[in-house]
């Protein structure tokens, strides 16, 4: 077996909930020997009961579903960095480590001692990624922000939803989280790159916020530049027609339509099996389309109304149109492409036993990624502390009983 | 490529030669690695990609050269013209890739190939080479021919949770499940460039944005499924806890989030109810149980709008945070921009463009301790780095460069 | 006012030989809007020469001298809103000049017969390299092969002592192709002159190897008439008395095939004692030796500069020129005084000098108003003022790929 990539990386996880926690499993799962610092006295929000699954589990931290989806393949410490002989651990574990991830909020490691500057005196080309919704800096930086306040803060929110209803939606869920921890990832692995070049570690202070902005480029360029503020436009276009959502055989069942060009929209009348109506002249142009919209995807309607939304997918995909259903979780599970591309793997878990786990979704044809099992809560305090640090058993239970490992 | 001890130490991805032939679902990829200081060309087809037509345009002039698209996602790069349809382009992209570190291209599997330019043509001429394809569905399944747009992938990845109830499923109004797999493109062709260290061996990297949208921004929809035979739907801004969802305020609205802290700590559901007013009908005991709240939150709705219509959503922010209740503006991109957080920061830096000058766009989201020299360039002009890829490198010359003008190479 | 200024010309070409039948119009006046395909335009754009020699879309020599005083556009006119707003153009029109193949006209729909119904006033310039009927129609051409299929190449050079080694050689620069253009132009405005009387356009059907091919009427009258085909063999074209002869410093021409002629110009030479021979003292029997006397004129003239000679010849009226290089002609005194170069200011490729018109005209001159068009430069002038598309249909129809 071929030695991972990141193998001989160790990276110290000082995260909560999804961002911080999803950057850690992409550097896990190619090889990294990710260490989550944990304590019971203030568990990660995934482990808290009532946001764990399976709902009707007992409450048991170490029975989360969700923090096994997040933090899969990860070494696991208890440790209460409100003491300062854990905090000294901590010190000890960053001699031999190579990076640390910080996705508590602002003050917490900077409290302790235990931000980039702290550590920086421990291991001077220590590398540290911490990604704070508002970064480390500024007016608002230590604000309380949790996951679903970001995309608001982004100007995402507010361009999210449809013009005839007033209050925006967002995407209801957290892609600011991911599109953090992905880059906080390639930001660790390119540092580490530089650091084995020169020597230098380095400090990334992302901030989550600023991070959505990022791919949020036309629509900030447009009012820096053209002084523009651009409004909600629900599942619609601009610029193309058809473009949208189109309701399907059943409840809740749609299909994503997308024509870009005059060969395209050929193709959609001829899977459509070329009805009266696409003859048109107020159809037969772009703008023509765009001008007549309405009647333009209630005609399309007519059609996917008719056929369910994966056959209608099938049979314009196939006609070369870009189309797609509005997949469920069970759709999504059941789906072709994603069994064909192994994206769900089965994973054995100490306590809760087997179940399904997002695999490697990158695929690396010379050095796959692999995913691993979760962790229970502290299952590596003897690996980390006796193998790794070298204390003996007796100072360990020592730690046990004076609540430092807790 | 030989490069200077100094310009391989500037930057962590400076020693490498990055070619990009890639439209919206690469860029970004090649955008992430030029950031970093790779050397990255943008292979483009003589007149210019199809990418710098995406609206909106520099004073709404649909002109080459001011696409915001095109302008943003191709800062640090070079680029050159090149036909690969035919013979003599395919020679030289060869040539070129002799040379090259990473390859980042998001063509139809099989495309390449057929043109005899694919990896494993490529493989022989540079075993070290790094190919990423970026795709809709992978390079093989029976999906792998479909087309892929952002709505088209969103659908299929994401939608069916985003919205509100009584509404159909939402778009998302940007490129993200496109360019969220681009980071993810950028973070496996670094970890392929580390495979290389060990082994010298280069690979191809192959990354589909169905599968990162559905393990991602899909929200474990998926998994939920799977594991539980739970289906997640559409539950508006509402959070799984409560309160926890967008409100209106006088000029706008806010994300307002209560109860998360236990006890009767600061942020948590007594102190809530104290900030908005104290009212009786939440003072039952049953109130303190998120769950009860949540699937009961009409009731306590009014209270919470009532109160937050008192205030614009600055002054809500300020207020709930005074408290320590996660409160956020729900920012008009405006708002995202003059806030004195954004300004604080410098998140927007300022690019000269030769067309459209000084502009301003939105800048890298963290800031660094150590400086890490990257050479600030704007988008490049169609074909601006013919003359130095072709002649400098490649040693055609000037008059060779007429010739494959004049023939459509480049 | 230009002299053609009530004129409206739709130039769809590519390459030379509409372009230049659309500059000539242009240049007079007349407004062309040229019609360029998005992304890289017209493929002349692609050739150079180019200042310093670095490729660039809106640098090429060639498209700036072409495309001088024209609108221009980007237009996808495969696309269906292509086409539509193309016929909307057309319809405005009094002239379309295209070089495309007929197939590929009648396949778009764009061939005369539809469009005369769109506009029966319009005026189509069809330029081919062989027409637009006949077994040929369809076929490839260029410059290149045109030359050779009119003939004219079969003739040159010509004066040559081995054909074998000698094969054909068609003329330098793109003199079909300009030839081209130039006769339809002339044949455009013949049938605007039609129009203005009987109301209704016509289909003009220019053929590049016939436009060539009367270059070479004497030579057809020849087979023709007298049965004979000439070829490039020494004798079978000429009848002497014409020296192509290199002198101190280039080359001059001298004909001297009359009696009168040669008396003037054996005084140029300062009367040597070889001209009183009775070999050179008849037309014809100065045709029969007339190898003999070009070398010894030939032998006079290597002590000579070319500029002595022409000025000798010229003051005695003997036709004589000196053969000018590119860049003789360029810096020619003579041109410069004629006011025959000028200097075009250019968005992009800043100030060149570019070659003026071949005429003057007294009342309504010759000028260069408008530098050749950026690609779709015009779209909005044209597109939005004119035709009434608005800027966010604009927008629309760039990023279908229509503009």
């Amino acid at each position: 077996m071929n030695r991972l990539p990141l193998e001989g990386i160790r990276v110290i996880s000082f995260t909560n909930g999804l961002a911080g926690p999803y950057a850690g499993r992409l550097l896990c799962d190619f090889g990294a020997e990710v260490i989550v610092v944990e304590t019971r006295k203030r568990l990660d929000t995934f482990r808290r009961p009532r946001l764990c699954y399976p709902k009707d589990s007992e409450p048991d931290f170490d029975k989360s579903w969700s923090w096994a989806e997040y933090n899969r393949g990860k070494k696991s410490i208890s440790v209460d960095l409100k003491r300062e002989e854990g905090r000294e651990l901590i010190k000890r574990l960053v001699k031999i480590s190579d990076a640390a991830i910080d996705n508590f909020g602002a003050r917490v490691l900077r409290g302790f001692g235990l931000d980039y500057w702290g550590l920086r005196e421990v291991k001077p080309d220590f590398i540290m990624v911490s990604m704070q919704g508002l970064g480390q800096s500024g007016p608002e930086h230590e604000y309380v922000l949790w996951g679903m306040n970001l995309m608001p803060l982004a100007g995402l929110t507010y361009e999210w939803g449809f013009p005839d209803v007033p209050t925006p939606t967002g995407s209801g869920g957290f892609p600011t989280d991911y599109l953090a921890g992905v880059t906080t990832a390639f930001m660790i692995v390119a540092a580490i790159e530089y650091r084995e070049r020169t020597g230098e570690g380095q400090f990334v202070d992302m901030a989550q916020v600023e991070n959505a902005a990022t791919i949020m480029e036309s629509i900030y360029m447009d009012y820096t530049i053209n002084g523009r503020l651009q409004e909600r436009r629900g599942n619609r276009s601009m610029y193309f027609a058809p473009y949208g959502v189109y309701r399907c055989k059943g409840d809740e069942r749609w299909c994503a339509i997308e024509v870009r060009n005059d060969n395209e929209w050929k193709r959609f009348c001829h899977a459509i099996g070329n009805p009266p109506w696409a003859e048109l002249p107020k159809f037969a142009t772009m703008l023509s389309r765009l001008q007549n919209v309405d009647e333009l995807d209630s005609h399309i309607e007519e059609w996917t109304a008719n056929h369910t939304h994966l056959e209608a997918m099938e049979i314009l995909q196939e006609a070369g149109v870009p189309a797609g259903a509005v997949l469920d979780g069970e759709n999504q599970a059941n789906c072709p492409q994603l069994t064909h591309r192994e994206t769900f793997v089965q994973i054995e878990h100490p306590k809760m036993g087997i179940a399904f786990y997002p695999g490697v979704a990158m695929h690396l044809a010379k050095s796959p990624g692999i995913a691993r099992r979760p962790a229970l809560l502290g299952e590596h305090n003897e690996y980390v502390l006796n193998e790794l640090l070298g204390l003996s058993k007796t100072e360990i239970n020592q730690l046990v009983e004076a609540e430092v490992l807790v | 490529m030989t490069v200077s001890k100094k310009r391989r130490n500037s930057a962590p991805l400076s020693p490498y030669r990055v070619i990009e032939v890639a439209d919206e679902k690469g860029v970004y990829c090649g955008k992430l690695l030029a950031e970093l200081g790779a050397d990255t060309i943008k292979v483009e087809k003589p007149g210019g990609d199809d990418t710098r037509n995406i609206p909106p345009f520099a004073g709404d002039d649909p002109h080459t050269e001011k696409g915001f698209f095109f302008l943003y996602y191709n800062q640090n790069k070079k680029g050159i013209t090149l036909n690969l349809e035919c013979a003599d382009g395919q020679d030289i992209f060869k040539r070129l890739m002799r040379n090259a570190d990473v390859m980042v291209e998001s063509f139809s599997p099989g495309y390449l190939d057929s043109l005899g330019i694919g990896y494993s043509a490529l493989n022989e001429i540079n075993p070290s080479l790094i190919m990423t394809s970026i795709t809709g569905f992978g390079q093989s399944g029976p999906y792998k021919a479909y087309k892929v747009t952002e709505l088209i992938s969103f659908a299929m990845g994401a939608m069916f949770q985003c919205g509100e109830p009584a509404q159909p499923p939402s778009v998302s109004p940007i490129m993200m499940s496109l360019h969220c797999t681009a980071i993810h493109a950028a973070f496996a062709t670094l970890i392929a460039l580390r495979h290389r260290a060990i082994t010298g061996e280069g690979q191809h990297v192959d990354v589909a944005i169905h599968d990162i949208t559905v393990t991602g921004i899909g929200e474990g929809m998926a998994s939920r499924w799977l594991n539980f035979e739970e289906l997640l739907t559409r539950h508006g801004s509402q959070h799984v806890t409560a309160p926890a969802a967008i409100y209106p305020c006088k000029d706008g609205h806010a994300y307002v989030v209560g109860g998360l802290t236990p006890g009767n700590a600061p942020g948590s559901w007594p102190a809530f109810v104290d900030w908005i007013g104290s009212p009786d009908a939440l003072k039952e005991p049953v109130w303190e149980d998120s769950n009860f709240r949540r699937q009961n939150i009409d009731v306590i709705n009014p209270y919470i709008i009532e109160h937050t219509m008192k205030y614009t959503k600055a002054e809500l922010y300020r207020e709930g945070q005074a408290k320590h209740f996660p409160v956020s503006p729900v920012q008009t991109p405006a708002d995202f921009v003059n806030s004195p957080q954004t300004k604080a920061r410098e998140f927007f830096t300022e690019v000269d463009h030769p067309v459209i000058g000084k502009q301003t766009y939105p800048g890298p989201p963290y800031k660094l301790a150590v400086p890490w020299e990257i050479v600030k360039r704007p988008a490049p002009l169609v074909g601006q780095h013919n003359v130095e890829v072709y002649c400098g490198e490649l040693g055609f010359s000037k008059e060779e460069l007429s010739v494959l003008r004049a023939s459509g190479i480049i | 006012m230009g002299a053609l200024s009530s004129l409206k010309v739709v130039e769809w070409s590519e390459f030379i030989s509409g372009p230049y039948c659309g500059k000539l119009l242009a240049d007079l006046g007349a407004e062309v809007i040229k019609v360029e395909k998005p992304g890289c335009g017209d493929k002349t754009r692609s050739y150079g020469p180019f200042p310093q020699d670095m490729p660039h879309q809106e640098k090429s020599g060639l498209f700036l001298y072409l495309n001088t005083n024209k609108l221009g556009v980007s237009l996808n006119i495969r696309s269906v809103t292509g086409a539509e707003i193309f016929k909307e153009l057309l319809t405005e029109s009094d002239i379309l000049i295209e070089n495309h193949s007929p197939h590929e006209v009648e396949e778009l729909g764009f061939d005369y017969e539809t469009l005369k119904k769109l506009n029966p006033r319009l005026v189509m310039a069809s330029i081919t390299p062989f027409g637009q009927t006949g077994p040929y129609r369809d076929y490839k051409a260029c410059n290149l092969t045109s030359f050779h299929a009119s003939g004219l190449a079969y003739l040159n050079p010509p004066e040559v002592d081995d054909i074998e080694q000698e094969p054909p050689l068609r003329g330098p620069a793109h003199q079909g192709d300009l030839a081209a253009g130039l006769n339809a132009a002339i044949a455009t405005m013949s049938a605007i002159f039609s129009c203005h009387a009987t109301g209704l356009g016509q289909h003009v059907d220019l053929s590049e190897q016939e436009v060539l091919a009367s270059m070479i009427r004497r030579n057809l009258a020849g087979v023709t008439y007298e049965g004979i085909t000439m070829t490039r063999v020494k004798g079978s074209q000429s009848r002497g008395g014409s020296v192509m002869g290199h002198c101190k410093d280039g080359y001059f021409f001298m004909l001297c095939n009359t009696d009168k002629f040669w008396a003037n110009w054996v005084e140029v030479m300062g009367n040597p004692d070889w001209a009183a021979s009775e070999l050179f003292q008849t037309t014809i029997s100065r045709r029969e030796n007339w190898d003999a006397a070009k070398m010894m004129i030939e032998e006079w003239a290597r002590e000579q500069t070319v500029d002595e000679i022409v000025r000798a010849a010229q003051a005695k009226r003997v036709p004589c020129t000196p053969v000018n290089t590119v860049r003789e002609s360029a810096n020619s005194e003579l041109l410069a005084d004629r006011n025959y170069f000028i200097e075009v200011h250019h968005k992009e490729a800043g100030k060149l000098t570019y070659p003026g018109a071949p005429y003057k005209l007294s009342k309504t001159p010759w000028h260069v108003e408008r530098s050749a068009p950026l690609l779709g430069e015009h779209n909005e002038e044209v597109f939005c003022r004119r035709l009434g598309y608005t800027r966010q249909d604009l927008l629309i129809m760039r990023a279908e790929g229509v503009v």
